[in-house]
């Protein structure tokens, strides 16, 4: 019983991880093609980017609903919470979707098609700024009491460092995003974003460096934890296979690959998010709450298990079908194969 | 819970049956496309001749299950504050004006002995139903006017369609609702084209009744809602809700402003259904013309 009482938070972190990381990759590019959507000059290579996640960005979002219930389901007081804690940027982020979701449907019927466009843009911006300094100050740390309960104030989450990982995540997407459109366009529409990768690339190389220089300086516990085995052997691999594979991307974008740059940037992530995952666990609210006091009741997480171990593999399944019938160029408002 | 869910799924059946029955009989009204949107309002209606009757029943189990589990929402709901014993027949009430401050209905049209009927098919009540008067202000909800009228109204749309959907089998038995007599049909079609939205106040109505029902709990008997309420300012929920009600009120004009776009332009009859492109080719490819080799005389 007493290993059950470990072991089943423990795969619901793993589900939970799995959750979000599949969400920030797909939505990730996603949200990257609407930032760059505002910087597109004609209304033709907006259509384009438009037409080439029509078919897929609900799907991608799904992962975010999934990643909400399982968190509510699972980890109870966390999600009450970091939601108290996190309340204006979540805000944000729901807003912004709001007003991307509905621009795909009615840029479509409207003559003024200027206004869903701005929509659909600055919605997409909107959201990944507020999952942005939602990371930012998770990582940074919210402030609770014995029991958990926040106890912070509303604007605790607004400083310089949970802007830095706003604005690196947002670089973050923009890169996914391009290198994303590298793989679907052709032309001139793909030369620019060869131009925009490689920027993107660098900024949020820059952005993480910054990232990884701060957190140790400023939090202690960040700190002690990373300069003790086991975690300081694993950080010091991290580092250098991040340096590899940025090395890749950039090797790829500088002979013009078209399918190798989605996938070394897709690396990316996946290396920061073990990271990430890595410096977290055992805490579900960095350094406060460790999973195990915030786990629903063992009965409960077994319920949610069997649900969740049918609905993940349908959902994936869904998912990769969905990319496969799509595959290929996009090419004017419908898909060449 | 079974039956509250279907509750639930069946409403927006009958919802979205509804408003493609309304959307048809416009069309069928301004003269367009008669015959196919003859054709989708009779779908329609087949499917509503289940849909109707089979909701106006989960509704009343859901209301066995209210009264079982939550018999204060089923008081405010009747507006009933004095508790009718068991064995006696009880009044129902139709039309009530009630007042939390007196604690009593201030008029009330009521139907002699009707309450037994509903809720048990007879006319003595087996159980006793308890009146709002029985629990002290703090453990029952509050504004029982709106519980009261918003139950009234969703019911009364539930028989509104059921109705509609009588009056329709019967004119389709009739044989008024082929494509060359429906369009004189003018009050039938506007009657569709009115229910069309009912079922959404339906479903609004609905909910008030479950949610503002079931006050002060948030889940019943266990947690009250101000206990449940999250520690956030009070001013930042305040925020978000305004925020939540602007974005909303915008999305609601622009989804009826595109909606009645999309309706006015209609619809294309002309696509290639997916998938069956290659036999629609062969069908609509005009004959390669023969010439007649027959002799001359023989083509006189």
């Amino acid at each position: 019983m007493d290993a059950l009482l470990h072991f089943l938070p423990q795969v619901w972190f793993v589900i939970l991880a799995l959750f979000l990381f599949l969400y920030v990759l797909l939505d990730g590019f996603d949200l990257g093609v609407g930032i760059l959507s505002l910087t597109s000059s004609d209304e033709e290579r907006r259509s384009l980017l438009m037409t080439s996640l029509g078919n897929i960005w609900d799907a991608n979002e799904t992962w975010l609903v999934l990643m909400g219930g399982a968190l509510f389901g699972a980890f109870p007081l966390a999600y009450g919470t970091i939601l108290n804690a996190l309340y204006i940027p979540i805000f944000i982020m729901i807003f912004g979707l709001i007003f991307r979701a509905v621009a795909f449907e009615f840029r479509e019927h409207s003559n003024r098609k200027f206004l869903w466009n701005f929509a659909f843009g600055s919605g997409s911006f909107m959201a990944a700024l507020g999952q942005g300094f939602a990371l930012g100050s998770v990582i940074e740390g919210i402030a609770v009491d014995e029991a958990g309960h926040f106890i912070g104030s509303t604007w605790d989450w607004l400083d310089w460092r949970s802007l830095l990982v706003a604005l690196t995540l947002i670089q973050g997407y923009v890169l996914i995003g391009s290198t994303y459109l590298i793989l679907k366009t052709e032309g001139e529409l793909q030369k620019t974003h060869f131009r925009t990768a490689k920027l993107a690339a660098i900024t949020t190389v820059i952005g993480a460096i910054l990232i990884t220089i701060a957190t140790p300086i400023v939090y202690e516990a960040a700190r002690t934890r990373l300069f003790s085995p086991p975690l300081v052997y694993i950080f010091a691999v991290i580092p250098v296979l991040g340096v590899v594979l940025v090395g890749l991307l950039l090797r790829s974008l500088n002979r013009e690959e078209e399918n190798t740059p989605l996938i070394w940037t897709m690396l990316i992530f996946l290396l920061t998010f073990i990271g990430l995952g890595l410096i977290v666990f055992p805490y579900i609210i960095p350094n406060q709450i460790t999973i195990y006091q915030a786990a629903a009741a063992p009965s409960a997480l077994v319920f949610m298990l069997i649900f969740i171990g049918f609905l993940i593999p349908i959902m994936l399944f869904y998912n990769i079908y969905n990319y496969v019938v799509f595959r290929g160029k996009v090419v004017g408002d419908i898909y060449g194969e | 819970m079974i039956n509250s869910v279907s509750h639930m799924f069946f409403a927006t059946l009958e919802t979205s049956l509804f408003v493609i029955g309304g959307i048809s009989a416009w069309y069928i009204l301004n003269n367009r496309h008669q015959v196919f949107f003859a054709r989708s309002l009779k779908i329609v209606l087949a499917a509503a001749i289940a849909v109707t009757p089979l909701q106006i029943y989960i509704g009343h189990l859901s209301a066995e299950q209210v009264a079982h589990y939550q018999p204060t929402k089923l008081a405010a709901m009747e507006a009933k504050w004095e508790t009718s014993p068991a064995g006696q027949p009880a009044d129902w009430s139709l039309l009530a004006l009630p007042d939390e401050a007196s604690q009593t209905n201030k008029w009330e049209i009521t139907i002699p002995n009707g309450l037994g009927y509903i809720l048990e098919f007879k006319k003595n009540l087996s159980e006793p139903v308890r009146g709002l008067k029985e629990w002290a202000p703090s453990d029952r909800p509050r504004m029982v006017g709106l519980i009261y009228y918003s139950f009234r109204i969703m019911s009364g749309i539930g028989f509104f369609l059921a109705g509609l959907m009588l009056w329709s089998v019967l004119q389709w038995l009739l044989g008024n609702l082929s494509p060359e007599k429906i369009a004189q049909q003018k009050w039938f079609l506007r009657t569709w084209i009115f229910a069309a939205p009912l079922g959404y106040i339906a479903v609004e109505s609905g909910w008030i009744v479950r949610c503002v029902g079931r006050q002060p709990w948030a889940l019943y008997g266990q947690i009250r809602t101000a206990d449940a309420a999250s520690q956030l300012p009070a001013g930042n929920v305040l925020t978000s809700l305004t925020l939540f009600a602007v974005v909303y009120s915008i999305l609601f004009v622009s989804t009826l402003y595109f909606g009645s776009r999309i309706i006015r332009h209609g619809p294309n009859l002309e696509l290639p259904i997916p998938g069956l492109e290659n036999q629609l080719a062969i069908e609509t490819e005009p004959a390669t013309f023969v010439p007649d080799q027959r002799p001359v005389e023989a083509q006189q």
